[in-house]
């Protein structure tokens, strides 16, 4: 899938960026991302509501994913072809720097 | 037996680029016990009721295009709604322990509030070169009325100017803290 200039331009990711993009898998809405995210990361990461409301309507505006439903007054996202493209994209740059740097190491990857 | 007073209000200067010393500032009287009610006059007069002191994180915002969604995640996340003026949005949460709570969690939000500042500061400087190029052949020095002019401007052009230099060093160090 062809990227635009706007989607391109978030590789390589922010940790907030690829974890919003990445709990996306599943329609969520904005404090359903936020115990997502906190719940993987063991507690390490914690999203900053202007953070997490900042880089949804980025995103949405860079069409990379969509509002699929409203509840209760909030938004339900969910990743669209192009965010899970450019998901790819940045996975397959971790994969690069994860192997290279492994194998540098001398460790199997 | 004299009466104690519940209500305060205090004027407090602070700069959009920087609102730390305001946050930093209500927090402070919170611990004291004085909790922020309202927030008038462009945000500068502040009214405090008294109550028990309390521990809390205050934390001033102006986001891009806010919506219902804006104070739908805030409130989830447990932010209470103190005071709104001129697009900024002054939040409160009571929390315990040494995490304090952030609205941010990387220095990416702030670097672009700020990067709006500047846009606005140029924009604002830019617009005078047309008020400029149409008036300075016909401007007077001479009157009173132009002189009080002259001064009124050199004094806001003054502000523009500082307002720039100081959201161009705070991007800096925001940016530097990236890295």
């Amino acid at each position: 899938m062809e990227l635009t200039k706007e989607q391109r331009a978030y590789v390589p990711m922010s940790e907030t960026a690829y974890y919003i993009l990445f709990s996306l898998t599943e329609p969520r809405h904005g404090y359903g991302i936020m115990q997502h995210v906190e719940v993987i990361t063991n507690g390490r990461l914690r999203l900053g509501a202007g953070t997490l409301y900042g880089s949804l309507s980025r995103m949405e505006k860079d069409r990379l994913i969509d509002v699929v439903a409203e509840e209760q007054r909030r938004k339900i996202y969910q990743i669209n072809a192009a965010g899970k493209a450019l998901l790819q994209v940045e996975i397959n740059r971790l994969q690069e720097l994860l192997t290279n740097g492994l194998t540098t190491l001398g460790v199997q990857p | 037996m004299r009466k104690e007073k519940n209500t305060l209000v205090r004027w407090f200067g602070w700069w959009g680029w920087y609102p730390d010393k305001l946050e930093a500032w209500l927090e402070a009287k919170a611990a004291e016990g004085w909790h922020l009610e309202k927030a008038d006059r462009i945000l500068l007069r502040f009214h405090f009721r008294r109550g028990a002191p309390r521990i809390v994180r205050i934390c001033a915002d102006w986001p891009a295009n806010p919506s219902q969604e804006y104070r739908t995640i805030f409130g989830d996340a447990g932010w209470e709604l103190v005071a709104e003026r001129g697009g900024w949005y002054i939040w409160r949460t009571e929390y315990s322990g040494a995490q304090r709570p952030e609205i941010f969690n990387d220095v990416d939000g702030l670097i672009e509030r700020n990067q709006r500042f500047l846009t606005i500061f140029l924009a604002a400087l830019a617009a005078q070169i047309p008020f400029w190029a149409l008036n300075i052949r016909r401007f007077s020095f001479a009157s009173t009325a132009s002189k009080v002019f002259l001064a009124f401007y050199t004094v806001l052009m003054a502000i523009i100017v500082i307002s720039l230099i100081a959201t161009s060093k705070q991007l800096v160090k925001l940016k530097s803290r990236k890295r």
